[in-house]
């Protein structure tokens, strides 16, 4: 296996084994996911290899290994509810008129908390990415990687869509590693490839041929 | 002859507040309840939003209110930029259960002052 897909993986299972119950990590989504799924500390990360560039100067040498800069695309989304004091305002509950008034004004639509919590999402993983801890990712010698760095993060604007506000933003982590061939393995050759009799007794030319004589089998 | 829009305000009895009607429950910034206001309730409107892992489905819920029944009843509409609270059934077939949403969050109420009518669009809300 190359080596982008071994750190894919070991990219992954960093995230997944530190996050601590604050995101979900996840691959790609065949189906369509409800907006609650998504919602506070459900709120997705995902990562996909999205660019690797190999130095061409070095493609006189046949087996490698070869610089591999690889780009990995770590995906943030999550969906938010706005925020306000139920106990005072729902319905049937016993509040004055100014606990009400300030109950409003202090809530918060969900845009604001979406644009927080993504915010909050984007150190949570940048800490986990960066950590010295996880400079290798937990893969061990002889493989490993180099240079790693968060390049860039980036964040869509919120989506005001109904219930719910959705945010999604990429934060783009690269590195270096080394890739190798192993040569395409052919498919051995069986004992007996070629397996044909001819049962030519004579051709037009008059000569006689002995059946025994001909024909061709492989030799082991 | 009565014109068109009157025609179609007044028709607004019952295609708002007809035998379809929810019954909501407004609160307006200063705090002030103002229960029983019939209005049209749309449930199953949703949207598809693109997310990073796949499309993300979202329920788009939407109240049409009368705007000369909000008149009459609290004497004014929500406006943009305000905050408001609505309890509304989250339910067709329950009426009696009400939740209360934010209103005038991140998307502003639209009003459609030519015709007579406000469409809000309730968020939902957690605790704070």
């Amino acid at each position: 296996m190359m080596l982008f897909r071994t750190v894919k993986q070991a990219l992954e299972t960093t995230l997944m084994s530190n996050a601590n119950g604050q995101f979900t990590v996840e691959g790609y989504q065949r189906q369509s996911h409800a907006a609650e799924e998504i919602l506070g500390t459900l709120r997705h990360v995902s990562v996909f290899y999205s660019r690797g560039a190999f130095d061409k100067a070095r493609s006189g040498w046949l087996s490698g290994p070869w610089k591999h800069a690889m780009t990995f695309t770590v995906q943030l989304e999550l969906s938010a509810q706005a925020s306000m004091d139920l106990s005072v305002l729902n319905p049937n509950v016993t509040a004055t008129g100014a606990q009400r008034m300030a109950a409003l004004a202090a809530s918060q639509t969900a845009g604001i908390v979406a644009d927080e919590y993504w915010d909050q999402l984007a150190e949570i993983v940048w800490q986990i990415l960066i950590n010295p801890v996880n400079q290798q990712l937990g893969l061990t010698p002889p493989i490993g990687i180099s240079d790693r760095w968060i390049d860039n993060i980036s964040k869509e604007h919120p989506a005001p869509v109904g219930e719910y506000v959705i945010l999604t933003g990429t934060m783009d982590y690269s590195c270096l590693g080394s890739e190798t061939t192993a040569g395409v393995i052919g498919t051995p050759a069986g004992k007996n490839a070629i397996d044909v009799t001819l049962n030519e007794t004579a051709d037009i030319t008059g000569a006689v041929y002995d059946p025994a004589q001909q024909g061709a089998k492989s030799s082991p | 002859m009565t014109p068109l829009r009157v025609t179609i305000e007044g028709d607004l009895s019952d295609t708002l507040e007809g035998e379809f009607a929810s019954l909501a429950m407004l609160t307006d910034p200063t705090g002030a309840q103002w229960p029983n206001i019939p209005c049209r309730v749309d449930y199953d409107a949703q949207k598809e939003e693109a997310g990073g892992t796949g499309t993300i489905i979202v329920k788009v819920l939407t109240v049409v209110m009368r705007i000369s029944t909000l008149q009459n009843i609290i004497g004014r509409v929500p406006q943009s930029g305000e905050n408001w609270a609505i309890a509304i059934p989250p339910r067709p077939d329950q009426p009696a259960i009400l939740q209360t949403y934010k209103v005038g969050g991140t998307r502003a109420p639209e009003v459609q002052a030519t015709i007579g009518f406000i469409r809000l669009y309730p968020e939902n809300a957690g605790q704070s």
